[in-house]
């Protein structure tokens, strides 16, 4: 188990210093392979360990920070939840490296790409396994280098730069919230061992509930930063700037569920505070509904996807809030294969119209990318929740979960998260609609397709899709309801569940059909709106001629939250920087001994102007010299 | 007697060299500035130096200060009544000073425990002759070379330059 | 001593004083510098005679002596100066000599 362990880790780590070390002196195929090969190396140690797994496990592999009473060793917990999420992450990531291999075909800096994908998964590799919260705030750290280095991949655009630093600085906003809490958690209780803290956690609270309050409200804060919740989600729409398997191994699938992953592991310690939970679960709710909102009016189609995930995540966190942790994880691993899925096939759709992203100028794709269609389409279906996808299992258990916990609170809740599947049909099928769909006119002619002929897409991007569709289509079947059988996912992970409500079969029947309903209506309005051989459509594609208007522009541009933002904290930053720089650096520190030198020149000017050559000057001169000799004589006697 | 002769004495030297730097009309000034000599002479006779009395009137008074006259005379300074006296704002500077060396003078003067005198025998122009030719014969000799330089550098400045 | 040596001390302090108050006051006017000079010499041969005469020594005449000598050369000069400057620039005032400094 240790060894197994161990290679967990070890070998996406290998993979990127090897890379970075002798990658230039290799073939390009040497490279790549060597990329792929630590990742699937990966899986089957992950896979070795499942396999000898048989209960919570804590491993030492060895010691790394160590003085006074902090401890902070190198120890890896696998228990259930963690070992789903490192056969999640590695089997994804890997199918993601394939990927890549093909999109990233005529790019010079593939050295560089491959290696930080490496480094990216053992980074992950290392949060989710980590024992204590100093190794877990390593890989925190790790995967925001990571993304940072990725989004801004192609960084000699300006444009591709920002989008990177605005990344990491939103993030590190998160990250300040866990580093206190880590602090403050230390100091409370003298120790960083998760096992430790949730076992105080479970045993009754150890201090009072304000206290655990605050921790999880900062906790919350760094989990907010990593999985782009209100109010820190402004970043992961700009990060889209990055390559597009960056988009589906980090955006997707990974680092965006490390926050939500950080409040699954801390669970039984924050459950203790009631109003630690709700924040969870308001944040997450309003998130969702956020996204799904953003996403209608978006013509962008990996902001589209980009939208969704930051939807997405916001169900898993309503799970998190309503102590539906088995269900927070089934959606977490169902919505990595149908994201990663969808935003692979985003890749194969830009690649072919020769890098254009705007959906309303695509169309008529379902007859010329028929291998990118059928698995885009299985992936649409399980995002909207269509019955009997794996996605419609996941998203439904999590809203089951919500209704489970009445009360009116709840309630709201669930009216607004339904309200999200309702929207998240539309624009998923808005999505499929505009980019596959027939035009009644023929394809517009952009700037960036000069003709309307297709580039070819590598084969191997499109075959790794299929594996992605058949899990995500197939993934119902990890945890099927009660009434069907007993939840595989159910009984894994049913220690960490926390205080939740049962429902019976029929109210979970019930809730089924109705969430069924819902998605299908929403597939219908987006039919009506922009199915093909309606004339609504071709409205809406001369409206999209025009710059955008009234709530369309309010949704597209995100709620103008970016503006927010700029208008309360960066012009004051701008304003207080300038005034730092010109007025105190310049000013004060600069000028002052500029000045200085000056009132020295001045004195000595006017010291020498009594040098004048006239003698009555040196006269008085000589006396009033003499005076005062003789004057402090006598001051002396006295 | 010679107490009241000496006080009479210090009065009218201070009050003629007061006139004499008070004067606009510089040759009113050297008259004055010789009256006041003349007594500082009578003076140094009462202190038992009458050689130097002496020499005060005949070099000093007489030479020294007919010279100035000379140069005054020669240098044919316009009409001394249009000239004007220094306001008093130019003056102040002058008595502030002066008055600080005055005081600090009189009070570093009175702080030291006075002095022993010597055997009270009045020195007599033997003795002055003993020490100078004796005692200070070298300085006698610089003194010439002194009075020697200042002839010829006066000569140097004063000689005629063929225009 | 016809009278006490600190008598003779105030008399030629206020001697001296005199001297310097004409010495400040006409700093412009050449010749009444020399005059401020010439009465603060002889305030400093009365205390070189008082002294002498109150130790009943000769060296304090011997060294008023040498005064008056010292003074009557470096007159002479510097009224030939004087005399030299005013055929220059026809004037006694001290001030318009400024070529040394520059």
């Amino acid at each position: 188990m240790k060894t197994a362990l161990e290679l967990i880790v070890l070998l996406p780590l290998l993979g990127a210093v090897f890379n970075i070390l002798l990658g230039r002196f290799l073939p390009r195929r040497a490279v790549e392979v060597t990329a792929c090969a630590a990742i699937w190396g990966s899986f089957a140690a992950a896979l070795f360990a499942a396999g000898a797994y048989s209960g919570p496990t804590v491993v030492e592999i060895g010691a790394w920070l160590s003085s006074f009473n902090l401890k902070a060793p190198i120890t890896f917990y696998l228990d259930s939840l963690s070992l789903s999420l490192c056969l999640m992450i590695t089997f994804v990531c890997g199918l993601i490296h394939l990927y890549s291999i093909g999109y990233m075909r005529d790019d010079p800096c593939h050295i560089r790409f491959f290696a930080l994908l490496n480094l990216f998964v053992w980074a992950m590799l290392i949060l989710v396994l980590a024992e204590n919260l100093l190794l877990l705030y390593l890989g925190w750290e790790g995967v925001g280098f990571c993304s940072y280095a990725l989004i801004g991949f192609w960084y000699k655009e300006v444009k591709n730069a920002t989008a990177g630093r605005k990344a990491f600085i939103v993030t590190r906003i998160g990250d300040i919230g866990l580093a206190i809490a880590i602090v403050w958690l230390f100091k409370l209780f003298e120790t960083l061992s998760i096992t430790r803290l949730n076992q105080m956690g479970q045993m009754g609270p150890p201090v009072s509930v304000e206290v655990i309050t605050a921790l999880g409200l900062l906790l919350l804060l760094g989990a907010m930063g990593k999985s782009a919740q209100a109010p820190l989600m402004v970043w992961l729409p700009d990060a889209m700037a990055g390559p597009t398997p960056v988009s589906a191994q980090i955006h997707a699938a990974t680092m965006v569920t490390a926050g939500v992953y950080l409040l699954m592991r801390m669970f039984p310690l924050i459950q203790i505070s009631s109003v630690v939970v709700a924040a969870i679960a308001v944040t997450g709710v309003f998130t969702a509904f956020y996204g799904a909102a953003c996403a209608i009016a978006e013509r962008d189609l990996k902001r589209i996807l980009a939208y969704s995930t930051i939807s997405q995540i916001g169900y898993m966190m309503l799970a998190v809030g309503c102590g539906a942790i088995t269900a927070a994880t089934f959606h977490l691993i169902i919505h990595a294969f149908f994201k990663a899925l969808l935003f692979l096939g985003a890749g194969c759709v830009i690649t072919a119209m020769h890098h254009e992203q705007d959906i309303f100028r695509m169309g008529g794709l379902k007859r010329t990318l028929p291998t990118v269609f059928r698995p885009f389409l299985a992936g649409a279906l399980c995002l909207a929740g269509v019955p009997l996808t794996g996605g419609f299992f996941s998203k439904d258990s999590i809203l089951a979960a919500t209704w489970a916990q009445g009360g009116v609170f709840y309630g709201t809740l669930y009216v607004v998260g339904m309200l999200t599947v309702f929207l998240t049909a539309i624009y998923t099928f808005r999505m499929i609609f505009m980019v596959f769909g027939d035009r009644e006119t023929a394809l517009q002619p952009s700037r960036k397709m000069p003709h309307s002929s297709l580039q070819p897409v590598p084969r191997i991007m499109e075959r790794i899709l299929i594996p992605l569709a058949l899990l995500a289509l197939a993934g119902g079947l990890f945890n099927l309801p009660a009434y069907l059988g007993s939840g595989l996912l159910d009984s894994f992970l049913a220690p960490l569940n926390g205080k939740g409500g049962h429902l019976s079969h029929a109210t979970e029947l019930a809730l089924q059909g109705l969430a069924s309903i819902v998605a299908l209506a929403g597939i219908g309005v987006a039919w009506f709106y922009y199915g093909h051989r309606h004339q609504r459509r071709e409205l809406r594609l001369a409206l999209a001629e025009q710059p955008p208007t009234g709530i369309v522009a309010f949704l597209q541009a995100g709620w103008y939250v970016d503006n927010l933002y700029h208008f309360l904290f960066i012009r004051p930053f701008k304003w207080l920087s300038a005034i730092l720089w010109e007025g105190v650096d310049e000013g004060v520190i600069d000028d002052s001994l500029d000045r200085v030198a000056v009132q020295f020149g001045r004195t000595g000017q006017f010291l020498g102007r009594w040098g004048s050559g006239r003698v009555s000057v040196y006269m008085l001169s000589l006396v009033a010299g003499a005076a005062l000799m003789i004057g402090w004589f006598a001051w002396e006697i006295l | 007697m010679e107490q009241i002769l000496f006080y009479i004495l210090a009065t009218v030297t201070v009050i003629a060299t007061l006139f004499a730097i008070t004067e606009k009309h510089p040759v009113h000034a050297i008259i004055y500035l010789v009256t006041s000599f003349f007594a500082l002479a009578v003076i140094f006779f009462l202190l038992a130096a009458p050689l130097i009395a002496v020499f005060e009137v005949i070099i000093y008074a007489g030479a020294v200060m007919v010279l100035f006259m000379f140069v005054i005379m020669m240098l044919d300074l316009g009409n001394p009544e249009d000239a004007q006296r220094p306001s008093l704002l130019h003056c102040l500077p002058a008595l502030l000073l002066s008055g600080i060396i005055f005081t600090s003078l009189m009070l570093l003067v009175s702080s030291r425990p006075a002095a022993l005198p010597g055997d009270s025998h009045v020195v007599s122009v033997a003795d002055f002759a003993i020490t100078l030719f004796g005692k200070y014969g070298v300085a006698i000799e610089i003194i010439s070379m002194q009075l020697l330089f200042a002839i010829v550098g006066v000569l140097y400045l004063g000689r005629r330059r063929k225009k | 001593m016809i009278v006490p040596l600190m008598h003779l001390l105030i008399f030629a302090s206020i001697l001296f004083a005199l001297g310097l108050i004409c010495v400040l006051v006409w700093r412009a006017n050449v010749i009444m510098l020399l005059i401020g000079i010439e009465i603060m010499l002889n305030s400093a041969m009365l205390v070189f005679v008082a002294g002498s005469s109150y130790w009943s020594m000769a060296d304090g005449q011997v060294f008023a002596l040498m005064i008056i000598a010292m003074t009557s050369a470096e007159v002479s000069l510097a009224l030939a100066m004087v005399v030299y400057l005013h055929r220059r620039k026809k004037t006694v005032n001290v001030d318009e000599f400024r070529e040394l400094r520059d």
